[in-house]
């Protein structure tokens, strides 16, 4: 499992200089990158680079947020009289992870950290991570603005993304603030949610958390230049490399084979003819007999796949939003 | 009295004539049949054999008996005619018909025609460099190290078919209608049986009539540009080797039968359209007026040895046409194989990166 965590969170690090190659969200498979052993990994990386600069170049320079970004005072809903505002300790004094609820350990909350500090000093936008027992009851978002305005994370941001965990009830929320409701708009939020929640549901805490980090790294970047994903922008799940490479190498292999099996063939041009077509005298064929004859018909039919009911919103496992954040059980 | 039975061509089972719909009827899988339809099928589902087809030796038919006082029998009116030791061919004085009496006179084994060389003897190093060209798993010292070896002018014996051919052939054809439901995907697949009948004229289909000739390598050389052919003539023979056939006509016949039947299938499953699958089921042809001649045709073969093995080729000895099989670089193969394999996995996985992502 250190090994796994480990791993995954280095993987973030690789994006920050790939600007093509999508942070990992997939269940970790392949070599430990930190051992740094990988030559494929490490041609693939410089290749990437180079692709990136290249990206960036005609990319042009980062794009500015289409909308007037969204204050702290405007987000959410006015806060309910008399509700409790939770008071989340921090005793690290600056973190983006405060894990309340004890769901990581503590080598899991530095690499987290970690990368969302790097997200923080790239893009300026404050990726946070709350897990509590039980946030007090509500609604979470609600708690969760009141939260980022307490600034228990010591970062002092206006633009923040947060994921909040409560255990009591397994309620889960991602509220947004200031400029990062352009990147993690509704499309995005509920993505994030979908992707994230198949981990959380089945208690891999730091799965989840990594992934949603690894999100919204790459939320950001692609809001950086200028297109957010969102519905006719869609965020697709990447394929894991080495799915990508042993597809390719299969591929390759059988169009290679074709190619040289076509010129072993033509390395012997002794073939038997099938016909005499060469010998029927032109205009010599005509028809004197054609008859085509119903027999009869069969009719088979096959059941329709059925389309899959399940639904994202409500049960035990769904989501909801409003105009700035997205939440829901898992 | 004799019963006839009729089976269902879906299912097999009996079918029972129903004298309201005033058609066969199938109790098991419901589908009704016209009885003509019927009896066509039946005809055709018969797996009736592939009819033999009819040839006439050409020398046969034209030449003429000798009697035995020394005269020749007019194959055309059986008038007794007298001629000359030397005569090769003259005028029945009765019926006015050529009669040839060379070919009984000469034997058997004389040829009716033959196409002379057209292609000299010092083209074949040009024309394996020019085969050579392009090769990419030919080994790289292959034309240095290769050296031509037993280049001769080989006249080759051919049996050559010719005929008005009548083919009748029955195919199975399915259309397929698809639709769908609410709930299910529906096929709807119609079977026919379809009839077709077609006259065609084939002139000179060759068969190698030498043991010593691959059929494979005589066939690759195809075709020969028959306007180029001529009356026997020994003069044409000097300085090419000849042998005379040693297959005969009738064990030439099987391969003739086998490539005519092909094109006439050929040709009347063109007629087949509109349908989604069409299988031939039954073939018969016949023909009329078939005759077989005896040609020699003209080819240069030769062997190059490379490697200690040898390696043989044929030319066209008239069109020039070369076949032949050269040696596999075992190594070259490979390297082929690998290098591409290697450099489509490099571009696929970086384009596949690009577009689909992954974990780096």
């Amino acid at each position: 499992m250190g090994k796994m965590r480990r791993r995954r969170t280095f993987l973030h690090r690789a994006e920050s200089f790939s600007a093509c190659v999508p942070v990992g969200i997939g269940k970790g498979r392949g070599t430990c990158r930190r051992t740094g052993k990988s030559f494929l990994a490490c041609a693939a990386a410089v290749l990437v680079l180079c692709l990136a600069c290249g990206g960036l170049v005609f990319a042009g320079g980062p794009a500015t947020d289409a909308g007037e970004p969204m204050t702290l005072e405007s987000v959410g809903e006015p806060l309910p009289d008399g509700a409790d505002s939770a008071l989340l300790e921090n005793p690290a004094g600056r973190a983006c992870v405060i894990d309340q609820a004890g769901l990581l350990d503590a080598e899991d909350v530095a690499l987290l950290n970690e990368e969302c500090e790097r997200l923080y000093e790239a893009y300026g936008v404050l990726v946070a991570i709350v897990t509590v027992d039980d946030f007090g009851g509500g609604d979470i978002l609600d708690w969760q603005i009141r939260v980022f305005r307490e600034d228990p994370f010591g970062m002092r941001a206006q633009d923040g993304v947060m994921l909040a965990i409560s255990m009591a009830d397994r309620d889960w929320g991602i509220q947004t603030f200031g400029s990062a409701q352009r990147a993690f708009n509704t499309y995005g939020r509920e993505r994030i949610g979908e992707i994230v929640l198949e981990s959380l549901s089945d208690g891999e805490y730091y799965d989840a958390l990594d992934d949603f980090v690894g999100l919204c790294g790459r939320f950001l970047k692609e809001a950086e230049k200028g297109k957010p994903y969102s519905s006719e922008h869609p965020y697709r799940k990447s394929v894991p490399v080495w799915i990508i490479v042993a597809v390719s190498f299969v591929a390759s292999f059988a169009v290679s084979f074709g190619i040289v099996s076509v010129w072993k063939k033509g390395m012997n041009t002794q073939v038997q003819r099938i016909g005499a077509d060469e010998y029927l005298k032109p205009g010599s064929f005509h028809l004197t007999r054609s008859s085509d004859i119903f027999l009869y018909h069969t009719v088979s039919r096959s059941p329709k796949p059925k389309a899959d009911s399940s639904s994202s919103g409500g049960g035990s496992s769904g989501m909801s939003s409003t105009s700035s954040g997205t939440s829901g059980k898992f | 009295m004799d019963f006839v039975e009729y089976k269902c061509p879906c299912c097999g089972a009996a079918l029972k004539f129903s004298s309201g719909a005033q058609k066969l009827k199938c109790d098991s899988c419901g589908n009704k049949y016209d009885v003509e339809a019927l009896k066509e099928w039946k005809e055709a589902d018969g797996n009736a054999p592939e009819p033999e087809l009819h040839w006439e030796f050409q020398k046969e038919a034209q030449g003429a008996k000798r009697t035995a006082d020394g005269k020749y029998i007019c194959p055309s009116c059986a008038g007794e005619i007298e001629v000359d030791e030397d005569t090769v061919s003259t005028k029945c004085p009765y019926c006015d018909n050529v009669v040839v009496i060379r070919a009984t006179a000469s034997g058997e084994f004389e040829p009716d025609a033959m196409i002379p060389f057209q292609v000299e003897a010092g083209d074949a190093r040009q024309r394996l460099e020019n085969f050579c060209r392009g090769k990419r798993l030919l080994p790289r010292d292959f034309k240095n190290k290769s050296y031509l070896k037993n280049l001769k002018g080989y006249y080759v014996p051919y049996w050559l078919f010719d005929c008005d051919a009548r083919a009748d052939m029955s195919f199975r054809a399915t259309r397929v209608h698809t639709w769908s439901d609410s709930e299910y995907d529906y096929v709807d697949t119609s079977h026919y049986l379809v009839h077709r009948g077609g006259e065609m004229e084939f002139y000179h289909v060759p068969v190698d009539g030498s043991t010593e000739m691959d059929d494979r390598t005589t066939e690759s050389i195809e075709p020969f540009d028959y306007a180029g052919l001529t009356d026997f003539n020994p003069a044409y023979l000097a300085g090419y080797e000849t042998d005379k056939y040693d297959v005969d006509k009738k064990t030439a016949e099987v391969r003739a039968k086998e490539r005519l039947y092909n094109t006439a299938e050929t040709a009347l499953r063109n007629t087949v359209t509109g349908y989604g699958s069409v299988v031939a089921q039954r073939r018969q042809m016949g023909t009329k007026g078939g005759r077989v001649s005896y040609a020699l045709l003209p080819v240069w073969l030769f062997e190059t040895i490379y490697d200690k093995k040898k390696y043989q080729f044929a030319i066209n000895g008239q069109t020039g046409r070369m076949v032949g099989e050269l040696p596999v670089d075992k190594g070259a193969y490979w390297k082929y194989l690998c290098g591409f394999t290697a450099l489509g996995t490099a571009v696929c996985s970086l384009i596949g990166i690009w577009l689909f992502g992954g974990v780096l």
